[in-house]
């Protein structure tokens, strides 16, 4: 707490002395004026945005979790489609984004689409190296006793996947914000739309003020993804087991 | 910053004594098109050099922060819009305009033709989509006008995909590339400047920092003069400086170079510039601009004419 | 009320992998109720061949058969102690134990009855709610000996499973087991690297040689029936630990 009082009260000095200039970097008072001034206007939008990563990142988790285990069943299956789920992480956002507006229409569906492409393969990815990652003598006991795939996916795939996902989705959750944020520089709403608007209109402490409130939501969803985890792992995982 | 003061004063230094070629690097806002050509073809013809001064210049893209670059003294002048300028100025950039390519400002709406607008209110006034930059002033200055009862704006998303596309859209451009493009590609365009409107400001200008320009005079007026010579040239013959900016520029065409060269040249030769040379700025517009800005909110505060500008 | 235990015969089994061949043509013929032991030093495929028998992995070439004759050769119900306990980390004690059941389909009544009973057995009824984060390794052990039991097993197999716990903690594991055995009927491989445990805990004991990647020899047990920690002192003990220690210095020559 200490250390971040020390860092905004020598930014506000650097700025204020003409050291740095104000219109390069604004003085954090500024950036405060302008998240008190323009606040209905910031906070509206963040409530789009938020919508919108809730729903792309929600989509995200839902087709990941999913993608993976379809592929896990079928090594066929898997070594056919795989590489069209790494296509999904390496797209360029900024390039595609216009294409996306065009498909999709200006607005939440764009950037709906602009997040989920850029969020869903950390999801993929984790959990599938969560299935992959199942004990094998774990592997044994289930055939021993002459197991289903059903009964395998549910009692022993998926618990042990728990914590990979977890670690999956707290990438997949940033970057969801992220992609949201790219989309909406296009797709003309939310948070992005107003860093857009405000850069044109040369109002950079406005920028950095919506700037902070994307990290922000960032913050916000990942912690959430920490209190789940915390609650679905406490009792067993060595991550959030307290020393005794 | 500290940089800075030592370069001014080593460039200080050296326009004083005589030889060495000042290095001065020009910062575009967009990648090469004949909106530069007389730039390229003083330094291609090394009218810089003749003056004293080795120019390089920079080009741009979407969102090159030119007066941020200019403002950090990471290059000694870039291009911008008067604007902007007024704009930046009210939120702390000391930079200061030397010489304004546009008379009339380039900025345009296409329209598909099939719409039968016959100015830029039936364009406002009738139901539709606008595709511009949002946060532009001039955006501020159409709504006041002629209000968005009707129409909605969304984001410009570049290029003229979307307008020939959706026959419905009309589009923001500059007059000297979108629509010479769009006709390329089999499409009707109509184009309406947005000056006609009444908000009419410098375009494609050069900054430069407050500070330099008070301790360069003379460099500046040098630079001045080179410039209007190469754009001269440019007028009156584009094709050399055209063949240097298509190649760095390769998504137009030379054909598309030649008509947009040829289709600015009453944007950027008047009566004034005859009487005062190209590039001239004068007080009454700068005050007109100011205070249009101010009117429209877009900016909290302005500052007397004169210092705007060299 | 345990139903008898199943006979195992295996006929030239061989398992070849890809660089090596761990068990060479071995074949055994082993009755309803008997405990064996499988003794020999580490990497001579004793693992293997208790994974085939369980029905785990498939011989290369030739027959292991389980049940056979049997009067309830239908019904094969094995049992599988692995080295370490791999208990679900993410389930109770409880849960971990009910878990065969619930494979087999079971209901959750049923499972849970069973599971309490099976937990009593092995003296970890208190500690049916906790997770096995929370459990020392021999509690582990006990719990995971408690799942192989559940289903009331005619075939258990045991793969050094208390190699890693303390002495005192093994001496008494040993000891259930021995006593859980005597209980029912059903038929047990043990298998071990301790010549005492071996000798304590089986009717024959199977040598394994590493350089055959077969049976070096059996021998019986001469003990008797009823074993406990005194047995363990009694000479007839210490000769027969004599005579295998010689036998296991033979596997090595």
């Amino acid at each position: 707490m200490i250390a971040f009082f020390v860092i905004v009260s020598l930014w506000e000095f650097i700025v204020r002395i003409k050291w740095m200039s104000s219109f390069i970097l604004p003085e954090p008072s500024s950036i405060l004026k302008s998240l008190i001034e323009d606040r209905e206007e910031l906070w509206g939008a963040l409530r789009t945005t938020a919508f919108s990563v809730s729903v792309s990142f929600g989509l995200s988790v839902l087709m990941g979790v999913s993608s993976a285990i379809i592929l896990f069943t079928s090594e066929s299956v898997l070594f056919a489609f795989y590489p069209y789920t790494i296509f999904f992480q390496t797209v360029p956002i900024i390039a595609i984004a216009p294409l996306l507006v065009i498909w999709f229409g200006y607005g939440i569906p764009a950037v709906v689409a602009s997040g989920f492409i850029v969020s869903v393969f950390p999801v993929v990815a984790s959990t599938l190296t969560g299935l992959l990652s199942a004990d094998p003598a774990l592997k044994d006991l289930f055939k021993l006793y002459r197991a289903s795939r059903w009964q395998s996916m549910v009692k022993l795939y998926l618990p042990s996947s728990l914590p990979f996902i977890l670690n999956g989705l707290r990438i997949s959750g940033g970057l969801a914000v992220i992609g949201a944020i790219v989309g909406e520089f296009l797709g003309g709403v939310g948070i992005g739309s107003i860093i857009d608007v405000a850069r044109a209109q040369q109002r950079i402490d406005k920028v950095f003020a919506a700037v902070l409130l994307a990290s922000g939501l960032g913050l916000f969803l990942i912690k959430g993804i920490d209190l789940v985890s915390y609650f679905l792992l406490k009792n067993w995982h060595p991550s959030e087991l307290k020393e005794s | 910053m500290k940089n800075l003061i030592v370069f001014l004063l080593f460039l200080s230094s050296v326009v004083v004594a005589d030889g060495k070629p000042v290095k001065l690097r020009l910062a575009l806002n967009w990648k090469p098109e004949p909106e530069f050509g007389g730039f390229y073809d003083a330094a291609i013809n090394g009218i810089y050099q003749k003056e004293g001064m080795e120019l390089e210049i920079l080009p741009g893209g979407v969102g090159t922060p030119v007066i941020q670059m200019v403002e950090a003294g990471k290059v000694e002048m870039g291009i911008s819009n008067s604007d902007e300028v007024i704009l930046g100025r009210s939120q702390g950039a000391e930079v200061v305009s030397i010489y304004a390519v546009y008379q009339t400002s380039p900025m345009a709406l296409l329209t598909h033709s099939e719409r039968g607008f016959k100015d830029l209110k039936d364009v406002f006034e009738a139901p539709g989509t606008i595709a511009a930059e949002r946060g532009l002033p001039y955006i501020r200055f159409c709504e006041k006008k002629y209000g968005f009862k009707n129409v909605k704006i969304v984001p410009f998303l570049g290029g003229i995909t979307q307008f020939l596309s959706d026959k419905k859209m009309t589009q923001q451009g500059f007059v000297t590339a979108e629509p010479i493009l769009a006709r390329k590609q089999g499409a009707n365009p109509r184009t309406f400047l947005i000056a006609d409107s009444g908000y009419n400001p410098y375009l494609t200008v050069v900054i430069v920092r407050k500070e330099f320009a008070e301790k360069n005079a003379e460099l500046i007026k040098k630079f001045v003069k080179a410039t209007q010579d190469g754009w001269k040239n440019y007028l009156q013959n584009p094709s050399l400086a055209n063949k240097k900016m298509s190649a760095l520029n390769p998504t137009m065409d030379p054909e598309t170079f030649q008509e947009g060269a040829k289709a600015q040249i009453p944007l950027i030769e008047t009566s004034e510039t005859k009487k005062f040379g190209l590039g001239y700025q004068s007080k009454e517009r700068w005050e007109k601009l100011a205070a249009q800005l101010l009117d429209l909110k877009v900016v909290k505060n302005t500052f007397p004419a004169e210092s705007y500008f060299k | 009320m345990s139903l008898p235990g199943l006979s195992v015969e295996a006929i030239e089994v061989t398992k070849r992998f890809a660089s090596l061949t761990p068990i060479r043509s071995v074949s055994f013929k082993v009755k309803p109720g008997e405990f064996i032991s499988l003794l020999g030093p580490s990497g001579c495929g004793k693992s293997t061949l208790l994974k085939m028998i369980a029905g785990l992995r498939e011989p290369t070439s030739g027959k292991m058969v389980v049940g056979e004759g049997s009067p309830n050769q239908e019904d094969t119900r094995v049992g599988y102690v692995f080295q370490d306990a791999y208990l679900l980390p993410w389930r109770k004690v409880l849960g971990n134990v009910t878990l065969p059941l619930e494979l087999l389909g079971a209901t959750k009544v049923e499972a849970e009855f069973k599971a309490r009973k099976a937990l009593e057995r092995v003296g970890l009824i208190d500690f049916e709610g906790y997770y096995p984060a929370n459990l020392s390794g021999g509690m582990k052990m006990r719990v995971s000996l408690a799942r192989s039991l559940v289903t009331e097993p005619n075939l258990l197999l045991l793969d050094e499973p208390f190699a890693a716990l303390d002495e005192v903690t093994r001496l008494k594991l040993d000891q259930d087991l021995r006593d859980l055995w005597m209980e029912s009927k059903m038929t047990v491989f043990f298998v071990t690297h301790s010549i005492s445990e071996a000798a304590f805990l089986t009717d024959r004991i199977f040598m394994l040689s590493k350089k055959t990647a077969g049976i070096h020899c059996t021998i019986e047990n001469p003990l008797p029936r009823n074993r406990t920690l005194m047995t363990r002192g009694d000479s007839l003990f210490s000769q027969l630990n004599q005579e295998l220690f010689v036998k296991f210095q033979e596997l090595e020559a």
